[in-house]
């Protein structure tokens, strides 16, 4: 499906009344080479977290897609699964856009913040390796850890009340040219789209395969990715069983690179 | 018909020249007065006198003639006349009222004049200073109504501070003061906005003068730029008031 200019808008994955969730929009801006972002909102009475709000190619969009839903004085939280310049670049102007927000990440990322132009310490969150608990109204988003799936420091968070789990790069897939959809639908084909990406970027089968079990427990009913489309219901869980028998990264990648 | 007459010593005339031209600031400058309707220019003034209160309310024109520039209030019992006339390093500045109860009058008037002639210097001082700017490669303006594009330069600053303060009316260059400390040979941006939203305001300050700003109270939005209506900045800036989320960004990276 071409989709240039027509999904720009907030879109609600999950609505209680109370407790919303929205995913962000998509525009195919050139600069991000086929790859696109995903961005979500939680919103649970009046305060709201934005989740891996993106780079500077698509920030108008997003922006406006949060301020349509609520205050910027009501954003409590920008929540960053890892340092890459698509999920961080714009941290700066998330400062002005969300003027009491405290901004969390990964320990690990912390001492490299000021080369994106941030060098104060007051308003941000460090999460610790073991992961965190954010209070959001009368919900709670758990920082579940994702390290080395890609990054070192990587968390993805979950979301108690809708039980969405925003997954980071875990689930990302590239589209081929003129092709998108939100949600999938049709599993098999979708792999095709994700597997050199996982193979490639996540550097650890040992480490994807415990983030599995992991996952298993909290058993989510949707899984958002960074990248890529949305995987609900029956289709989460063949997600994570795909993932639970792939072998990534150096696993994969070791003759390849360095030899015997 | 009471007449004072004032001189004001000027580091900069061509600072001062704009400061006049602008009738937000000058309305200001009066004392014992409450702007009535500021696009009119209509402002009340109190003449206190012994147990008497006289006031009236007068509507403001701006004459400008080949040596001075002058303002007349004009009353429905009285008329002020305040001529400013630039020179090379001073403004002389004559102040005159006819009208209602002159003789009464004329024993407040000199006091009254030096206050408004004190407000005028005070205006006059807090603008930036053109050649101290432009010798340090021009003036660096920013249109804050136009938000993207200047977002879109803010990669060009760091983040130094992002705190509470409470920042009392007309105390803004205090406040200033402990953001930036001594600093005058650099270009910072600073953004504050209250707990609810209701008020915000951007300043640019370069080399310790602000050369552009924007405040927002309750929907209403105020801004002036160095280079239209300097003046203002200073009117502008006393008026920000409450405790605000301030955000102190440091230019870093060249133009």
């Amino acid at each position: 499906m071409p989709i240039k200019k027509i999904y720009t808008e907030a879109y609600p994955l999950y609505d209680d009344g109370e407790h919303k969730v929205f995913w962000l929009g998509i525009e195919e801006a050139d600069e991000e080479h086929g790859i696109l972002t995903n961005q979500y909102l939680i919103v649970d009475g009046n305060e709201g977290a934005v989740l891996d709000p993106g780079g500077y190619f698509i920030f108008e969009r997003v922006a406006r897609n949060v301020l349509s839903q609520i205050p910027q004085v009501n954003i409590k939280y920008i929540l960053y699964s890892h340092q890459d310049p698509d999920v961080i670049g714009t941290i700066n102007l998330w400062y002005e856009e969300a003027p009491m927000a405290k901004i969390a990440i990964s320990n690990l990322w912390i001492r490299f913040l000021p080369h994106l132009g941030v060098s104060e310490s007051s308003r941000i969150v460090p999460i610790p390796d073991k992961g965190d608990v954010f209070k959001l109204g009368n919900s709670k988003i758990i920082a579940v850890p994702e390290h080395y799936l890609h990054s070192p420091g990587n968390f993805g968070f979950y979301d108690e009340k809708s039980g969405i789990l925003f997954s980071g790069d875990i689930g990302a897939a590239a589209f081929p040219k003129d092709e998108w959809y939100l949600f999938v639908e049709d599993f098999e084909e979708h792999a095709t789209y994700m597997e050199a990406f996982h193979k490639r970027y996540m550097s650890s089968t040992k480490a994807l395969r415990a983030w599995v079990r992991y996952v298993k427990k909290l058993n989510p009913k949707m899984i958002a990715p960074q990248h890529g489309a949305i995987f609900e219901g029956e289709n989460a869980r063949k997600f994570l069983d795909w993932l639970e028998s792939l072998e990534v990264g150096v696993d994969v990648f070791e003759k390849e690179f360095w030899g015997d | 018909m009471p007449v004072a007459e004032h001189v004001i010593s000027l580091s900069d005339p061509e600072g001062a020249e704009r400061a006049i031209l602008s009738r937000e600031a000058f309305l200001h400058s009066i004392p014992n007065s409450e702007i009535v309707d500021p696009s009119r220019g209509l402002v009340r003034i109190h003449f206190k006198v012994w147990f008497l209160s006289i006031s009236d309310v007068y509507s403001t024109t701006l004459e400008t003639t080949r040596k001075a520039y002058v303002y007349h209030l004009k009353g429905t019992r009285s008329r002020l006349t305040i001529e400013l006339t630039p020179e090379k390093k001073s403004l002389r500045v004559v102040v005159a009222y006819t009208g209602f109860l002159s003789r009464l009058v004329s024993s407040y008037f000199k006091k009254w004049s030096e206050e408004l002639v004190r407000n005028l210097e005070k205006i006059i001082e807090s603008l930036p200073r053109v050649k101290e700017l432009e010798e340090k490669g021009g003036i660096i303006e920013v249109d804050f109504e136009d938000p993207e594009s200047f977002k879109r330069n803010l990669y060009r600053f760091m983040l130094l501070r992002s705190e509470k303060i409470a920042i009392g009316k007309k105390s803004f260059p205090n406040v200033l003061n402990y953001l930036i400390g001594e600093d005058r040979g650099s270009v910072y941006y600073i953004s504050g906005i209250t707990k609810d939203g209701s008020r915000r305001f951007q300043v640019l300050v370069q080399n310790g003068n602000m050369t552009s700003v924007l405040y927002v109270e309750n929907d209403r939005t105020r801004k002036a730029l160095f280079s239209k209506n300097p003046a203002d900045i200073g009117v502008i800036l006393n008026d920000i008031e409450g405790e605000f989320l301030v955000n102190v960004w440091k230019k870093v990276r060249g133009v």
